[in-house]
């Protein structure tokens, strides 16, 4: 990992930490910059959420540093540090108002009620709970008490604000929304946001620069497209969407295209991968919606295809979802657009040339 | 969606316990009030001629003074409940859970011993020659002999050993509900351990407060084994003098007299309790 960077908001260092016999967080490294909107993601168990807390200074690590805003992070409680946690649950006050919810870091930071008053009416405002204020949190629906959880934090104006599965407890309609309207309010205030969560689709679209995490490492860090499209490993792959995959063996490297033979299908074409050389073992792996189907063969060799029957055809709106059984009995998801009305969807049990261009895989070593 | 059975359904499931209350409690009780308004007989009988004397004469400050007494010493003893209460709970609430059954057993075992041979168990700890004062003369801390027996300590001593249970499970039941989230979140937002308490914690176990309080004050303010036995004469409470009067001085008018102003009372200072707490609730 990188060294310091003056832009950087928060540095982690070779973090270790244990419960009990199971390592939560296993040597993680990491530098987030100021002002990005950065994801964690991973799934449950992985460690994300304990990062988050060590971050809060709810939990201190075992071994490594932890650095915010220049700050060496050892031994400093939750209350001195300029993070605020959004929590899962929201944890709001049931017993104060949305006003005193809000008004509660200012107040205990000891700032005259003078300044509080207009800071609290702002942070409202912002989260549009403006007429909302002497409602109880027992008095709100799901999604406004995730905006006072949001305001109360953002109100003390934290370096990092950290978010713990924000959207998690919303219904898929909110969430969506509510996933436009985070990363617009990160753009507008400008504060670093940490964001843990489990749905690679919320930190995919949300998100700068994304982690993902797997029993307590770091296996990739990059923009979502990075991820997306070059997958570090089989687990990022998967985990990142689905994504159909062939296990296969080196054959030849020809300058940036390798051919892999794959049992019972026979040759497949990939962009070369770092590290790899003839003979490893390797995972071809294609994303479902780079898949086209045809009736016809294909008449140029620029793109890979095998011969497949369609077992299922699943109308999804937008696109056709297909499934597809190879040659050597694996099922792949095509996801082909219904834009043309007038080309011919395929039915269940068709026979049809499933095609790729060679530069849509990825190879992952195995 | 919660199914509960609709209490109407049942309505004879009512009578046994409404039966038992109106003749076992609501009748003697009856009995008690109008005895009140009787003359003691000559040998200790009672006279049905109607008469306001019995209330009147609690107003000597000899009987004052034992009320006083008793108020002072139910007041103290939930206060010290409550002190030493609430930590316990706290920490049995925040134990983990396989922790916290044999927690709470350990606080409720003392009930399986009879209340009465407790209480003379103490006497044995208190008195002069007891436990207590032979470990501190031999530890050097004293050096007379310590004379707690038959004190007003005694009593207090005696009053919070025994109600601090009814102090712990309500307080437990609040706390045990406490989402940990929530002193995170003050936490997170700035606040010193202190504050989370007073701001967070305090405020959201206060039905459990009201409850252990309420548990507590009642039955100290009426005790009468405790002070019998470690108090002595010197220490009577309300409990003692009502039973004096019945048994002792056989005047049953003024005994009925005595428990029905310690009734109403208790009432009145649970009444202003409940609407001061409910007043702050919000």
């Amino acid at each position: 990992m990188d060294g310091v960077s003056a832009d950087a908001s928060v540095v982690m260092r070779e973090v270790t930490k244990r419960h009990g016999t199971t390592v939560a967080v296993d040597h993680l490294s990491l530098s987030i910059r100021k002002g990005e909107f950065f994801a964690i993601l991973g799934p449950s168990g992985s460690g994300k959420t304990t990062t988050l807390r060590l971050l809060a200074g709810f939990e201190q690590p075992d071994a490594g540093e932890i650095i915010i805003e220049g700050q060496p992070m050892q031994g400093v409680p939750p209350n001195h540090r300029p993070v605020n946690l959004v929590f899962q649950n929201y944890a709001l006050f049931p017993h104060m108002t949305v006003a005193q919810n809000v008004a509660f870091g200012l107040e205990m930071k000891g700032l005259p009620s003078t300044e509080i008053g207009p800071r609290v009416a702002e942070a409202l405002e912002m989260v549009r709970l403006v007429g909302k204020q002497d409602r109880l949190p027992s008095q709100l629906s799901g999604g406004e008490q995730q905006r006072v959880a949001l305001a109360r934090a953002l109100v003390n104006r934290p370096a990092v604000l950290l978010l713990d599965e924000p959207l998690g407890a919303l219904d898929k309609q909110l969430r969506l929304e509510m996933e436009v309207e985070l990363k617009a309010l990160q753009e507008r205030v400008g504060i670093t946001f940490v964001c843990v969560t489990h749905d690679q689709e919320e930190a995919l679209t949300m998100s700068d620069r994304l982690a993902v995490m797997h029993h307590g490492r770091l296996l990739q860090v990059g923009t979502p497209e990075e991820i997306y499209t070059a997958p570090a490993s089989a687990f990022v792959a998967s985990f990142i969407g689905v994504s159909n995959s062939l296990p296969g063996r080196v054959q030849t490297i020809d300058g940036q295209r390798a051919t892999v033979a794959v049992e019972g299908i026979g040759l497949v074409h990939a962009p070369v991968c770092a590290g790899l050389r003839a003979g490893a073992p390797v995972l071809v792996t294609i994303r479902p919606e780079r898949l086209h189907l045809s009736r016809d063969p294909a008449t140029d060799g620029s793109q890979n295809q095998i011969r497949v029957r369609i077992a299922k055809a699943i109308y999804s709106g937008s696109e056709m979802h297909y499934l597809v059984t190879l040659p050597n009995n694996l099922t792949w998801k095509a996801r082909v657009p219904n834009a043309d009305g007038t080309a011919k969807r395929f039915d269940a049990g068709e026979s049809a040339y499933l095609k790729w261009r060679t530069t849509d895989a990825v190879l992952l070593p195995e | 969606m919660k199914k509960s059975i609709p209490a109407k359904s049942f309505p004879w499931l009512v009578v046994p316990p409404a039966a038992a209350l109106i003749f076992l409690f609501g009748v003697p009780l009856l009995l008690v009030f109008a005895v009140s308004f009787a003359t003691r007989g000559t040998y200790g009988g009672i006279e049905w001629t109607f008469t306001l004397a019995n209330y009147i004469s609690i107003a000597d400050p000899l009987y004052l003074r034992i009320f006083w007494r008793s108020l002072w010493l139910a007041v103290l003893t939930t206060v010290i409940c409550l002190l030493m209460g609430f930590p316990l709970a706290y920490v049995i609430a925040r134990a983990p859970k396989r922790w916290q059954g044999i927690l709470l057993f350990l606080v409720i075992i003392p009930f399986w011993t009879n209340f009465l041979v407790r209480t003379y168990a103490w006497m044995f700890i208190l008195r002069s020659e007891g436990l207590l004062s032979t470990v501190l003369s031999a530890l050097g801390l004293t050096r007379e002999p310590l004379t707690l027996l038959f004190t007003d300590t005694a009593v207090l001593i005696g009053l919070v050993y025994g109600y601090l249970p009814f102090m712990v499970l309500p307080l437990y039941a609040a706390l045990e509900r406490l989402d940990p989230s929530l002193i995170e979140a003050a936490w997170d937002l700035y606040a010193r351990p202190h504050q989370v308490f007073v701001r967070v914690v305090l405020p959201l176990s206060k039905p459990g407060v009201i409850a252990g309080c309420v548990l507590v004050f009642i039955p100290s303010l009426g005790a009468y084994v405790t002070p019998d036995l470690l108090g002595g004469a010197r220490s009577m409470m309300i409990g003692n003098l009502i039973q004096h009067q019945y048994l002792v001085v056989r005047d049953w008018p003024f005994g009925s007299a005595l428990s029905f102003v310690l009734m109403a009372g208790v009432l009145a200072a649970l009444l202003y309790y409940l609407r001061a707490g409910g007043a702050r609730s919000l």
